[in-house]
């Protein structure tokens, strides 16, 4: 608690925040009475501080005698500051502040001090989205600083049941985390779970949505596709908060969690509302065929050319046997070094630094895919599987994860038992799948249970006439 | 279930392929794509036709202006055998799954079914729509022959069939129309299939000018089918009686017929548009009726509509004259199964062909078969 | 909210499209016999599925009471249900080992697939239920094209009812069919999950009426193109299902024989965690107090130990299937009557 000595005060915040070396403590006396600015380096803006609070400050000095109290109560509500004022009674608060871009006002004998919001801090600015480009859409993506994204929520739905909760998680990071939701669309009974799951969390450091969004999963060791989607683009945020869902935002993350989650969003792009509805339905029935390409081809392929032959075509098999007749390993084996390559680069490219991808697209191309099948090996026709694999699996950046891994499963499944092992394993996949929902909402809705005024959403857009007079709420796909 | 488990049993899969006897990768295996077999004094000669890529290297798989085949040929007790012989021959296992084609020689009895067919039946690779044709003298004789155009040589007898089928002049046999003529309880297994043979003269030369090769035919000629009766050859059908039995017996959608028009004949190819068949007892005969409608597939230039009306009356007229007199010599020289006709007692006179004690044999001696075509007005 | 709660509902409709995939399991096991003609068995099965309508009444009011089941129900629930994976487990080890010989060991396999039904179980009615819905609809669309592609080796004319003796082989036939008659077993058992524990009889007829229907349908289709592809030669051929597979011939696949594997692999699995969760629910109810994941165990455990005794005595489940199916048909018949007639039974919660 503050006690009004400033001396003390002060002394107190810096054994608080273990003599740090970025605790900026600017002391002045106006009129005859000591004052302090308290801020942390880099966290609050130089050229705001000067003239919103050392101007204003110092524009006391030399005039009427005043207290303590009266060059606060000046602060708090004789002049306008800035817009963001908050009183601190206690040490903690005022750290907590401090840490936020606050500069703490302390006057000798008042027993409590004046945060002013004067956020400076180094931060990126909106930028385009880099891992869900759109034709037709927003150009905008999320940014690290929550209270942008707040804002960019804010400009796209201008309606005073837009609500936004802000609680702090970790128990050192004290991360600030948004519950964003439209008061009326959404569950209160869900909003309420998200709000106590999130009380709930007790890791010391928050510092990504990927350590908020195992909290909020039921049953997360058991998951494979995730009820909670990740997005960058607030335009779809947006779009799924007016279809009744939650957001969550996390400080120093640019993206949002969403809840409840389909399994069938993750084909749906803000682009499908940009385009007729009958090239929508086309380009939602690609993505998920490239869904099935990049996670199960592989392994259908090896569990037909071994299994399976007669499957094939009569030339296409020749070709395959003619084609592996030349190469070392076996065909399970030269798909499995070649799936490992492919993720190889892939994190590569990820990890590279621009002036250099080029290259590696070079390393890659040539030297890896075209010398390796001169050199007999791998088969020529396996470089197609893979290119169109590979390919595929770009459709879905949301799936990067699972499509990894499920394609080495199926590959392995094919492989091992034919095509008795590609049904066992995607039985237990969509088992996997259908068993997960959340909020009551399942997982696979509108799919199973069957919602036939939803379906049209799932393999097209619904048209804007319908989009018109129908309001979707996620009680619709309970 | 922890989701550690859904990887944890995926693997497990690996269970299945380490106990498995011997599991073959496609390298391993030898592709077939043609199958001959003869009859010898100790069981039967079979020969296959693999593929067998030449050149192309790892650029492209293998060079499709080359045939890309091998023969390799072995003599067993059984089919079986005989192809078994053959993969020691070829040091691989044999592939059937592909097989394009399975030719029979003279002397082959289509009714020794367990060591004719057991080797197919036996196993899941085989296809049982495969064609089956008849070879004019041995089968081995047939594969033999050189087909320089495209990669595989097997797919000239299937493109033969299919070809003359669509034009009216010869019907298919599958493997699995073989098997139920065999094996279908038909008293007399009558069975039709299309013949190769050589052609007697202008057979390619072995100039080796590859240029004057791929101008020349293929060297085999299909314009006859063959007539099975209880597995044995019994006789020959030309190539228009074969587009009538298929007209007849349902299997073909076109036939072949010419007619006089202008003093010349002309050649047409009539669709079956419709085909009803009935059945009745009429004064102690069993009258099978075949009814059909067939429309001009390729329409010649006529200078009026009367003019077109009556070429297609005169066709249908000419198809009515022929397949009543290929009725006729069916059932007088081979049996009324090859029209259809125990299909159609099954069908239509069941209670006859129950209540009849000597089966269905003891009333073929009864059928007689009537068929007529009309045109489409 | 509680998200693991195991008295949530399923739709009746989700009930149907799992017992569909369980008649799909059994089509996929018909072994016909020799000489038998394929349409008169379409004809059978068309009469069995009409038959079908008064037993699953009867068993939607045996399990309608759901709060007075008593005890003995709950075993003999539990008991038939094992015995029925025991027959299929085998059954279908039995199948891939036929048809792939090279590459499949039947106890390998055996395990493999009984591992894979209790994951499947595990996930609950509602998972279950719902991978049926999404593979009925998968599956349809893809074996739609693949037998539509076969119209050029049907031949209509193959078609006919002549038996020499068609009493006789209608009732051979609908032995046959009746191999894997557990479809009213667990109908039975699953009506709560999708209905609470008064099903009504709206309730009912959705779940009975499509399931029945396409029973009746998928029976008539997968029957009469065996007739007209094959014709008579339909009798020699051990699982018409796969020996249709091998007259395929596709634009895109070739030959869809693995795609017929799929079918039948996706079905044995459905059926298998269907009757794992008849099981469960049959233990449950007999009082022992047994976790998710203990009942599952020991339901699958029990079914090996089962099939590993009988075939260590030379005693194949499979070919007890029929009689053991018309057993427990009557068990439900009886057990329908006694509820009817308001029976001897004790209090006992589910």
């Amino acid at each position: 608690m503050f006690l009004g000595d400033i001396s003390a005060e002060l002394s107190a915040l810096k054994g608080i925040l273990g003599h740090s070396a970025d605790l900026n403590i600017a002391r002045i006396r106006i009129n005859g009475v000591d004052c302090a600015v308290v801020s942390i380096e880099a966290m609050v803006s130089t050229l705001a501080m000067s003239e919103l609070v050392f101007q204003p400050l110092m524009s006391l000095e030399g005039g009427d005698k005043r207290t303590g109290a009266e060059i606060m109560r000046f602060c708090t509500d004789e002049s306008l500051m800035t817009n963001n004022k908050v009183i601190c009674y206690t040490h903690d608060k005022a750290v907590g502040l401090l840490f936020s871009g606050f500069a703490l006002v302390l006057a000798d004998g008042v027993p409590f001090g004046t945060a002013l919001g004067i956020q400076g801090y180094a931060a990126r600015s909106v930028s385009p989205p880099l891992t869900e480009n759109e034709l037709f859409s927003s150009q905008e993506a999320f940014a690290e600083v929550i209270r942008t994204n707040i804002s960019l929520i804010r400009r796209r739905i201008k309606h005073p049941a837009l609500t936004f909760e802000m609680q702090q998680c970790g128990k050192r990071s004290n991360t600030d985390v948004c519950i964003v939701y439209i008061r009326g669309k959404a569950d209160m009974s869900a909003v309420a779970e998200i709000r106590r799951r999130l009380s709930e969390i007790r890791l010391d450091g928050v510092l990504g949505c990927g350590f908020v969004k195992p909290f909020l999963e039921n049953s997360p060791e058991r998951l494979i596709f995730s009820e909670i989607g990740t997005t960058e683009r607030p335009d779809l945020l947006c779009l799924n908060l007016m279809q009744g869902r939650i957001g969550v935002l996390v400080d120093g993350t640019p993206f949002a969690l969403v809840a409840p989650y389909l399994f069938t969003q993750n084909f749906e792009t803000v682009d499908d509302y940009s385009v007729g509805s009958w090239f929508a339905v086309f380009v939602k029935l690609m993505r998920m065929l490239a869904f099935v390409l990049a996670a199960a081809f592989p392994g259908i392929y090896l569990a037909a050319v071994n299994h399976d032959p007669e499957m094939l075509g009569l030339k296409l098999l020749l070709n395959l046997a003619a084609g592996e007749k030349t190469t070392l390993l076996t065909l399970f084996t030269e798909l499995v070094v070649i799936m490992l390559l492919l993720e190889i680069l892939r994190e590569a490219s990820i990890r590279l630094p621009q002036s250099i991808g080029t290259a590696m697209s070079i390393a890659g191309g040539l030297i890896i895919g075209d010398t390796a099948v001169k050199s007999g090996i791998i088969s020529s026709p396996l470089l197609i599987i893979v290119g169109i694999t590979a390919t595929a699996s770009f459709v879905l950046p949301a799936f990067a994860q699972q499509i990894t891994v499920l394609r080495l499963t199926f590959i392995f499944a094919g492989g091992f038992a034919g095509f008795f092992g590609i049904s066992v394993c995607a039985v237990m996949l969509t088992a996997n799948i259908s068993a997960q929902s959340f909020g009551g909402v399942p997982f696979t809705s509108p799919l199973a249970p069957l919602k036939k005024r939803q379906i049209a959403g799932v393999i097209g857009r619904k048209d804007f006439a319908r989009l018109e007079n129908e309001t979707t709420t996620t009680k619709d796909l309970t | 279930m922890k989701r550690i488990y859904f990887f944890l049993i995926t693997a497990l899969l690996g269970l299945i392929y380490y106990t498995a006897g011997s599991p073959m990768e496609i390298a391993d295996r030898v592709m077939v794509h043609a199958v001959g077999i003869d009859k010898t004094t100790e069981g039967y000669s079979v020969t296959l036709q693999v593929f067998s890529p030449e050149g192309g290297g790892t650029e492209g798989a293998f060079d499709p202006t080359r045939p890309n085949v091998s023969l390799v040929a072995a003599e067993g007790s059984c089919v079986s055998d005989a192809v078994h012989l053959c993969e020691e021959k070829l040091g691989g296992r044999v592939f059937i799954g592909q097989n394009r084609i399975i030719l029979f020689g003279k002397g082959v009895d289509l009714s020794d079914e367990d060591r004719l067919f057991g080797y197919f039946l036996s196993s899941a690779e085989a296809y049982l729509n495969t064609e089956c044709a008849a070879a004019e003298n041995t089968a081995r004789e047939l594969l033999s022959i050189p087909i320089p155009s495209g990669a595989l040589a097997s797919e000239k007898f299937e493109e033969m069939i299919a070809s003359s089928k669509e034009r009216g002049c010869a019907v298919n046999c599958t493997l699995m129309s073989l098997l139920e003529a065999m094996d279908g309880g038909s008293p007399d297994k009558c069975v039709v299939m299309p013949q190769f043979s050589k052609p007697k003269s202008g057979s390619p030369k072995d100039s080796g000018d590859e240029k004057k090769q791929l101008t020349e035919d293929s060297g085999l000629l299909l314009d006859k089918g063959c007539i099975y009766m209880d597995g044995k050859r019994a006789g020959e059908l030309d190539a228009k009686e074969m587009g009538l039995l298929g007209m007849i017996n349902g299997s073909g959608d076109t036939v072949y017929t010419e007619t006089e028009q202008d003093g010349l004949m002309l050649g047409k190819t009539m669709r079956i548009s419709e085909r009803a068949v009935s059945a009745e007892v009429n004064g102690g005969r069993i009258v099978i009726r075949v009814d059909c409608r067939t429309v001009p597939k390729d329409d010649s230039f006529f200078p009026d509509e009367r003019s077109r009306e009556s070429s297609d009356r005169k066709a249908a007229e000419k198809l009515t004259r022929t397949a009543n007199e290929l009725c006729e010599k069916l059932c007088l020289e081979y049996s009324p199964e090859a029209a259809g006709a125990d299909r159609a007692l099954r069908r239509y006179l069941p209670d006859l062909l129950r209540s009849c004690t000597g089966g269905m044999g003891a009333l073929y001696g009864r059928i007689e078969l009537e068929v007529t075509v009309a045109d489409r007005g | 909210m509680n998200e693991n709660s195991e008295n949530k509902r399923i739709s009746p409709y989700a009930l149907a499209a799992l017992l569909v995939m369980t008649r799909l399991f059994a089509l996929s096991m018909y072994v016909p016999s020799r000489g038998e003609n394929a349409a008169l068995t379409a004809v059978t099965g068309l009469v069995i599925s009409l038959l079908k309508l008064p037993l699953m009444y009867g068993a939607a009011r045996l399990s309608a009471k759901a709060k007075r089941r008593p005890m003995i129900y709950g075993a003999m629930t539990a008991f038939a249900a094992l015995v029925f994976i025991a027959v299929c487990a085998d059954a279908f080890t039995d199948m891939l080992e036929s048809l792939y010989p090279e590459r499949m060991t039947k106890a390998a396999a055996a395990i493999v697939l009984i591992l894979v039904c209790i994951y499947t179980a595990s996930m609950g009615i509602e998972g279950t239920a719902r991978t049926a819905c999404i593979m009925l609809g998968a599956l349809a669309a893809v074996m739609v094209p693949i037998l539509f592609e076969m119209r050029g080796s049907m031949l209509t004319d193959r078609l006919d009812l002549f038996s020499p003796a068609p009493i006789a082989e209608c009732t051979r036939s609908a032995g046959q069919l009746l191999r894997y008659f557990f479809d009213p077993l667990i109908f039975a058992v699953l009506l709560p999950y999708a209905g609470g524990a008064d099903a009504d009889k709206t309730t009912v007829s959705r779940a009975v009426k499509p399931y029945l229907i396409a029973d009746g349908l998928i029976t008539c289709v997968f029957f009469l193109m065996n007739a007209a592809v094959m014709g008579r030669f339909f009798g020699q051929s051990s699982y018409a299902f796969f020996t249709l597979s091998y007259n395929t011939h596709g634009s895109i696949i070739d030959r869809a024989n693995g795609i017929f594997t799929c079918v039948s692999t996706i079905g044995a699995v459905l059926t298998l965690s269907a009757l794992m969760l008849t099981a469960r629910d049959g233990i449950k109810l007999t009082g022992l107090a047994v976790t998710r994941g203990r009942g599952f165990g020991i339901t699958a455990c029990a079914a090996l130990a089962g099939v590993a005794f009988l075939a260590a005595n030379g005693v194949k489940p499979a070919a007890s299937a029929p009689a053991v199916s018309l057993v427990f048909a009557g068990f439900l018949i009886a057990g329908a009557a006694m509820t009817a007639l308001g029976g001897h039974e004790r209090a006992k919660t589910a």
